[in-house]
């Protein structure tokens, strides 16, 4: 039988970042997340239909009526511009924008 | 709150569907009358959505087999392949996918989705491997990844380079690496550079998967898919087929040259936690197996069917997503559009399918032909006449499919 709460083995598990944060990174880390936050935003304008204001809080199904594999085609675009790999289960656990911008975070501090 | 408040939207439209009388999820197919025509609505249509690629439905050998079977070993396993599933020709029908391909081993599972499911959540393990797919696979690829629990990475439909990337992201200490492709992708039609993906793919120590669903029995000098057909068939580790398709019954595969692929009837889920396919859906797939290996010119008849209807809707100005194949689709403006084209060809006698986002890679909105070997000459002028009334009537969305 398979383990299946072993670790990702290829990124690591992104849950707990927030917190583990130290306080001198933080100001960099802000000017990078508003970096990743504006560049989710700009590729999400295109399917922005009902002209939704874009918030860290804003759900990306439920309030976007975005679709599941578009979510997957503008994370594919992030990837390629940040040279990095976000793995379709992480996808599935964000439901905000604000959730990717950490996710993204995450793994670029892992793979960068 | 209820259980039931996340089908309120799709109550609406389904609603919305019915006012008009053309639901294209809810076709009944009232009586079949051959491998290319049916009843739809009492009205006699061609059938030209139905993966029939070889026309083999009505095979008189296949029928013949299924009869015998019925007769000698009864209407069903009534248990799993790794119980009492396993009747003597499940095994010989292994052998024989085997041989076609010219692999050592294959397994047979109960569906071609089933053999997907299993065939990667079977083979790969959460927290050691990873799976990396084509962003356009289809659901059973992505369902077999969920299944697994493993970490899912995709990459760029058909770009190796953009697979190449991802591989050489992977932490080092990753122990297996599983690529999943398919040979023909079936919204499109498209095909993939398997060569290209094989040299990736093994270049970073990882293995190759290819789905040949819609491409087994179809593509190749010997049907043996797309990678026979681009000379890549001993570069792929393992390879799916359905019998839903070009054998016109109900099951799947997973074919391989590791001996390892064995262990699959031990490890994947879908292959022992069901029951195993009849004794006649099991004689008519071997029936067909044999004769699509005998029979070359179903494959000829199918590629000179897929030449001119391609070139009858590119006469039309139709905007088509691929060359020439089994799967013509026409792409459309929007899913309103399609949905009004889908059931303007119903009206005028020739089912196709209707796809429209998330179901279709890109947004698109497209219907999708699919040609058949026992399409005759009179198929196919009903169906290019039906497609001239369509350019007709949607001259806007044709100019519009033109402009773009």
């Amino acid at each position: 039988m398979k383990d299946l709460q072993k670790p990702s083995a290829g990124i690591k598990n992104t849950a707990g970042f927030e917190a583990k944060r130290r306080a001198s990174d933080m100001a960099a880390i802000q000017e990078d997340d508003d970096l990743v936050f504006r560049r989710i935003c700009a590729l999400l304008e295109p399917l922005n239909e009902n002209g939704t204001k874009l918030t860290r809080d804003t759900d990306l199904i439920a309030d976007l009526e975005v679709d599941s594999v578009s979510v997957l085609d503008i994370v594919m675009d992030i990837e390629d511009h940040y040279d990095i790999s976000i793995p379709v289960n992480t996808i599935s656990e964000t439901r905000t924008i604000g959730e990717l911008v950490d996710a993204i975070h995450a793994i670029k501090k892992q793979q960068g | 709150m209820s259980l039931f408040d996340k089908f309120e939207k799709t109550a609406a439209q389904l609603e919305l569907l019915s006012e008009t009388g053309r639901n294209p999820f809810s076709v009944v197919m009232e009586r079949i009358k051959s491998p290319t025509r049916a009843v739809i609505k009492g009205r006699e249509t061609v059938l030209a959505g139905t993966h029939n690629y070889l026309g083999q439905t009505f095979e008189r050998k296949a029928i013949e087999a299924a009869k015998k079977a019925l007769d000698e070993e009864g209407t069903g396993t009534t248990g799993s392949r790794v119980a009492n599933g396993t009747f003597a020709p499940h095994r010989l029908l292994e052998a024989e996918i085997a041989e076609f391909l010219g692999m050592k081993r294959c397994i047979v599972f109960s569906t071609g989705y089933m053999a997907n499911l299993g065939g990667i959540a079977g083979l790969v393990a959460p927290g050691e491997d990873v799976v990396l797919i084509d962003a356009d696979c289809h659901a059973c690829i992505y369902d077999g990844c969920q299944l697994s629990g493993v970490e899912t990475v995709r990459f760029r439909h058909n770009d190796p380079h953009s697979l190449d990337k991802r591989l050489g992201r992977l932490d080092p200490t990753i122990k297996g690496k599983l690529v999943c492709i398919e040979g023909m992708y079936s919204m499109f039609g498209d095909v993939a550079p398997i060569k290209e993906f094989a040299e990736v793919t093994h270049r970073h120590g990882a293995h190759l998967f290819v789905d040949e669903a819609h491409s087994f029995g179809v593509y190749g000098p010997k049907g043996r898919g797309v990678a026979e057909a681009q000379g890549a068939l001993d570069e792929v580790d393992f390879y799916s087929g359905t019998f839903s398709k070009s054998l016109a019954t109900i099951g799947g595969f997973v074919a391989s040259n590791h001996d390892q692929l064995e262990y699959l009837r031990l490890a994947a889920r879908p292959y022992m936690f069901t029951a195993s396919p009849s004794p006649a859906t099991i004689a008519s797939a071997r029936a067909a197996l044999a004769n699509i290996a005998a029979s070359p010119q179903l494959r000829a008849k199918l590629w000179a069917n897929a030449g001119r209807l391609h070139a009858a809707f590119t006469q039309l100005g139709l905007k088509l997503a691929s060359g020439p194949g089994p799967v013509i689709s026409v792409l459309l403006p929007d899913r309103e559009t399609a949905f009004m084209a889908w059931g303007h060809l119903l009206d005028n006698g020739v089912y196709v399918n209707m796809a429209v986002p998330p179901a279709t890679p890109n947004a698109a909105s497209l219907l999708r032909l699919s040609v058949s070997a026992a399409h005759t000459n009179e198929d196919i002028d009903d169906i290019v006449a039906a497609y001239t009334a369509l350019a007709d009537a949607f001259a806007g969305a044709r100019v519009a499919a033109q402009a773009e």
